[in-house]
């Protein structure tokens, strides 16, 4: 802390040393929802110096004494300009005006950060707008199926919402919710994500060129941020969909103060079915029902003390459950047995965040935050017994339980110093206290001491600091250089790594530039997976005496173009991890070994590529399509007799394409396609005879049996058929007394495609042995119906500056 | 413990089939043909003829269970000095008319059939570990209430410690079967006629050193943990594996090969793995160059012991 204070006060005093420039800083919001807005450009068209908005809408620019004539940008709003003389320090807030269409797909204003210009590389963010615009399955939203659909993502397998980005796996995530981990990200197996796209402001992915603030994972960092709640008037909007109806409801607390959101989301198939089931099991003093429901509840309130303090409390909460239940009743000599059974499946997380913003001088922002997540699965099956006759009653009951799961707690602080607009200084510091727990059965029963048993909690600490500096050198170098510094405290074992980051930018045109990045990531958590399928059972782990963390490194060039209103990037990437766990080869979660570090292997893995993007952000037609060659391959000593092996999800060739056409007023339509070389499999090509026989004393051969084994040439060499697939969707949107309504049609899958999804040796009719591949999902409408209470204040402009 | 697994996954899979089995589609996949490979099998030791079993490779979707070539010509060689043409004696079996294979001589095998190429191998009978000692306690295994029938209990168990010294500076590798002399003869049906007089039992163990158990028959395991010390093994076999007052039991320490150890150790994971959809297939180890199969060696020291039995029904005799 003192180290922090001393920075704090060296930083405040150097700032008023350069007393022949001023700073000008504060928020830009939206002026219809008071909504910060993050990345907003803020720019001095006369010393042609600018800056970006924070995470949390802040700006700060120090300029020359006298005219300054600034500029506020952003994507969807409509750009502010304003003069003043610069005399002294000041704070001037923006209420930006948004030129969003009543449908919110055409999108008008200027770019708020230039692709050309920031030094990010491999960063992407999507509006949310076009989240919600593009076709869907089964008309549910999806975030991170929209991110699935940009160069460099790519899905685990039909309809599953895992991420393997540039060759990594899905624990190398690291997905935020206002700024805390969750763990799964998955409802029913990956069908669905977690996120409720109603309830969030902004969605980031960084892929390379991670900057030095974000740490703890290899692959990506997912950055999602949660809306703050409209600070203006009483905003509700919902829909009501063919397997799901959300409900979002935003409304100020006290006006300009403080506001809150709170927006849920349940399936209903189990209700809807409920009646079926019931019919179906109805059998002689049989009762039994059955069912499978997910919900989110995203709730965020916050309150605004003054232009310097801000304090956020959001919190998220989901779970899926899957449920069966029977009674059966019977009488037998004047005996009535009554025996219930229930069984429950069910995983969630729980995410928190108490967030405080504070303005510490015009040049110095802080944000501190206290975090919790957690997430758990688990199993339970009870039994019960009774037996009751004249005078006796006897009760007889079981219970086991199976659970797993990991809790965090954490705080941290970030610090942003923004001394001149030739440098942009981060500094930080966060700790997590992680407790893991890898498997715990629970047995109880009537009249036997409850039993517990099992792998014990672990317990860990994870800390960081880190130190990250936007510099500009010249008018056409810009980099971004910093260090993260991390640890891990884990049963008397600790670990530490110093991680660079280095990205850099050179303009070699006003509308071309060229961009590289180095980096190195340590990740001191592990997931326990099957790989085969994204199941909740799936363990996260933390490094241990045996299993040391995982580590990356990540070279990465592009260029940069804007032609008329596109953004064409050409994007390579070369990237090396160590350290993957995998499952040994006939390990299991379900395997007889109960010390999980006993059924693992450590090895590594290469991938590299190169990913195409053309994007469109602005007009009515927009939209992007992108393409990646790449190459994912791993190698362990004991597996595949230690010969690299291409990784499951290595994908040759993936293309995403992911377009929004405004057709008038009321209507727009969105198209998806996407094609992907087929996931890569272990696959039996021939069959042979085994080399048993031998199991008697006295030798020779017993020719009367023989075990085939299945032949594979190596781990993972067939590919399955390639994935394609079109969806359309049509919005149709209307203004009514009491708000908007839009009717949303979808058809996922336009063409029927049977896209693989496993593949299972069988036999047919005949009793000749087939290869059969199994589809998931053929064509499938969908519908819903969308409404927006309240009226936003919305301009009709449609502009393409 | 396993009801608690099996209750786990068939919630898994019953959810898993709820959401497949709605929509799912069946479709024909091609997969490339094969022509098909010579398969030689042969664990072999210094204490019998060199018997090899020759087969073919089939395409994974062929009906056919088995293809033996009786026709195939195998060719032996003993350190590089050629031996004999072996001798078919039916269902895929050859054997050698004219010698036994020794220890730590390398011997090669070369098979030929029709169009196929020619397969080969080789390997070499390491020397055998003399068992030291077997010293026999009874122990009793108590469930610790966490099975089906709700607890309790506990049952007799013989524990042998079987002392053996492992070479120093030279990689070991270990199989360990143990067998009972049977006081009734099974007959076994192969194209020679003969009568068992040993079949296999099952046994336990916790000890460090093992590292995998083939169908609790044998038990296999390197010199990682061992290496160049004098080691007592300790392996449990229930009492209820001997229903004689009397029994006679062989404990069988094989000195394996290095590919004899691969070859059944992913061969019991493999097994082991067969038709799980959880798990990644595993690849049986493979010491045939043009071919499949393994050609192994290995040499075996045995030591007698006489075990009462416990009595829990009439046998009749």
């Amino acid at each position: 802390m003192r180290i922090i204070s001393t920075i704090i006060l060296f930083l405040t005093l150097s700032g008023l040393i350069l007393a022949q420039k001023f700073t000008i800083s504060g928020y830009v919001t939206d002026i219809s929802t008071g909504e910060k807005l993050i990345n907003a450009s803020v720019y001095d068209a006369n010393t042609l110096k600018g800056t970006t908005t924070n995470e949390y809408g802040f700006y700060s620019i120090t300029l020359p004494e006298g005219k300054v004539k600034l500029t506020v940008s952003y994507v969807g709003f409509k750009t502010i300009q304003k003069e003043i003389t610069l005399s002294a320090n000041q704070t001037l807030n923006f209420s930006a005006n948004p030129t969003i269409e009543l449908s919110e797909v055409v999108i008008s204003g200027e770019k708020s950060d230039n692709i050309v210009e920031n030094t990010k590389l491999g960063v992407i963010e999507i509006p949310i707008q076009k989240i919600k615009s593009l076709p869907v399955l089964f008309g549910e939203v999806d975030l991170i199926k929209t991110i699935q659909l940009l160069p460099g993502v790519q899905s685990g397998g039909e309809g599953t919402s895992g991420l393997y980005v540039r060759g990594g796996g899905p624990d190398q995530n690291l997905i935020l919710l206002d700024g805390v981990p969750v763990y799964n990200a998955d409802h029913l197996f990956g069908f669905f994500s977690v996120f409720n796209a109603d309830a969030i402001k902004n969605v980031t992915l960084i892929k390379g060129g991670f900057p030095a603030r974000y740490g703890g994972r290899l692959s990506s960092v997912l950055d999602i941020r949660m809306k703050e709640g409209n600070n203006q008037e009483v905003m509700a909007e919902g829909s009501i969909g063919i397997i799901a109806s959300k409900l979002t409801i935003e409304a100020p607390i006290i006006k300009n103060k403080s506001s809150f959101i709170i927006s849920g989301r349940r399936t209903y198939i189990d209700i809807l079915t409920q009646p079926l089931i019931r019919m179906a099991t109805k059998n002689e003093g049989v009762k039994a029902t059955a069912g499978y429901y997910f919900y989110d509840l995203n709730a965020k309130i916050n309150y605004n003390f003054s232009d310097k303090s801000h304090l956020f409390l959001s919190s998220y909460m989901g779970n899926d459950k899957a449920y069966m239940r029977s009674k059966y009743e019977y009488l037998y000599n004047e005996t009535l047995y009554k025996q219930t059974t229930k069984m429950n499946l069910g995983w969630g997380n729980i995410t928190s965040a108490l967030r405080w913003n504070y303005k510490i001088n015009n040049k110095l922002f802080s944000n501190s935050t206290l975090t919790y997540s957690r997430y758990k699965f688990l199993v339970a099956q009870e039994y019960g017994e009774t037996q009751e006759s004249n005078n006796s009653k006897i009760e007889n009951n079981y219970s086991l339980q199976f659970f797993s799961g990991i809790n965090d707690v954490a705080g941290k602080i970030d610090l942003d110093y923004i001394p001149n607009t030739n440098h942009y200084i981060r500094f930080g510091a966060n700790d997590t206290y992680h407790t893991f727990n890898p498997g715990i059965n629970s047995w109880k029963a009537t009249n036997i001491i409850d039993t517990t048993f099992g792998n014990p909690k672990i317990y860990g600490n994870e800390w960081y600091a880190y130190f990250e500096d936007d510099v500009k050198i010249g008018a056409r170098l810009k980099t971004n250089a910093g260090l993260h510094y991390s640890g891990f405290f884990v049963k008397g074992k600790y670990y530490h790594s110093l991680q660079p980051r280095l990205s850099a930018r050179f303009i070699i045109t006003e509308n071309w530039s060229i961009k590289g990045a180095y980096t190195n990531m340590v990740q001191y958590i592990h997931l326990l997976t099957t790989a085969k399928i994204g199941l909740p059972t799936d363990l996260w782990l933390p490094v241990t005496e045996n299993i040391p963390p995982q580590t990356s490194n990540q070279l990465a060039f592009s260029t940069v173009h804007t032609i008329k209103k596109f953004e064409v990037s050409v994007e390579g990437y070369y990237k090396t991890m160590q350290n993957l766990i995998e499952y040994k080869e006939g390990a299991g979660l379900f395997s007889e070994q109960t010390i999980w570090q006993d059924k693992v292997e450590i090895g590594k893995g290469l991938a590299y590529g190169m990913e195409f993007l053309i994007r469109k952000d602005f007009g009515k037609t927009s939209g992007w399509i992108g393409y990646t060659l790449s190459w994912s391959t791993r190698q362990f000593e004991n597996l595949n007799f230690g010969k690299s092996f291409p990784y499951r999800y290595d994908r040759r060739n993936d293309i995403g394409i992911a377009i929004t056409q405004k057709i008038n007023d009321h209507i727009d339509v969105g198209v998806v396609w996407v094609f992907g070389t087929g996931n890569a499999v272990s696959l039996a090509t021939e069959k042979y005879n085994s080399n048993i026989g031998y199991n008697n004393y006295g030798g020779g051969y017993e020719p009367t049996y023989y075990d085939q084994i299945e032949y594979f040439e190596s781990r993972n060499d067939y590919r399955m058929p390639s994935y394609h697939r079109l969806d359309l969707s049509f919005n149709h949107t209307k203004e009514k007394k009491w708000g908007t309504r839009t009717i949303s049609i979808g058809i996922y899958n336009v063409y029927n495609r049977k896209n693989p999804f496993f593949l299972n040796f069988e036999n047919d009719s005949y009793g000749n042995r087939i290869l059969v591949q199994y589809s998931l999902f053929p064509l499938i409408p969908s519908f819903s119906y969308s409404f927006k209470f309240g009226k936003a204040r919305v301009n009709q402009t449609i502009e393409e500056n | 413990m396993k009801l608690k697994y099996r209750n786990i996954i068939t919630l898994i899979f019953i959810t898993i089939i709820i959401s497949i089995l709605s929509c799912r589609k069946v479709i024909d996949v091609k997969l490339p043909t094969k022509d098909g490979k010579i398969v030689i099998n042969s664990f072999f030791n210094d204490k019998e003829q060199l018997t090899v079993n020759i087969s073919k490779s089939l395409h994974i979707l062929d009906n056919m269970e088995t293809k033996f070539l009786d026709d195939a010509e195998v060719n032996i060689f003993e350190n590089n000095a050629f031996k004999e043409t072996m001798t078919n004696i039916g269902g895929g079996n050859f054997i050698s008319k004219t010698f036994t294979p020794s220890k730590e001589y390398t011997y090669k095998i070369y098979a030929k059939y029709g169009d196929l190429k020619q397969a080969y191998s080789e390997n070499t009978i390491p020397n055998p570990i003399k068992i030291i000692s077997v010293d026999t306690s009874t122990v009793y295994v108590t469930n610790n209430g966490i099975n089906q029938s709700g607890g309790g209990g506990s049952y007799p168990q013989y524990q042998l410690k079987i002392k053996f010294k492992d070479t120093e500076n030279i990689r070991n590798y270990y199989s360990l079967k143990i067998y009972l002399k049977n006081q009734y003869y099974y007959y076994k049906n192969t194209s020679e006629t003969k009568y068992l007089d040993y079949s296999t039992i099952y046994f336990t163990s916790n000890d460090l050193a093992i590292e995998t158990f083939n169908n609790g028959e044998s038990a296999l395991f390197s010199d990682d943990f061992l290496n160049g010390k004098e080691y007592s093994l300790l392996i449990n076999i229930d009492k209820y594996n001997f229903p004689f007052t009397d029994n006679h039991v062989l404990i069988e320490l094989n000195s394996v090969s290095k590919e004899y150890y691969l070859y059944n150790k992913s061969y019991s994971l493999y097994q082991k793995v067969k038709g799980d959809p959880f798990s990644e297939p595993v690849q049986v180890y493979n010491n045939i160059v043009n071919g499949y199969g393994i050609f192994a060696g290995y040499s075996s020291d045995t030591l007698g012991i006489e075990l009462k039995g416990e009595v829990y029904y009439y046998i009749e005799k």
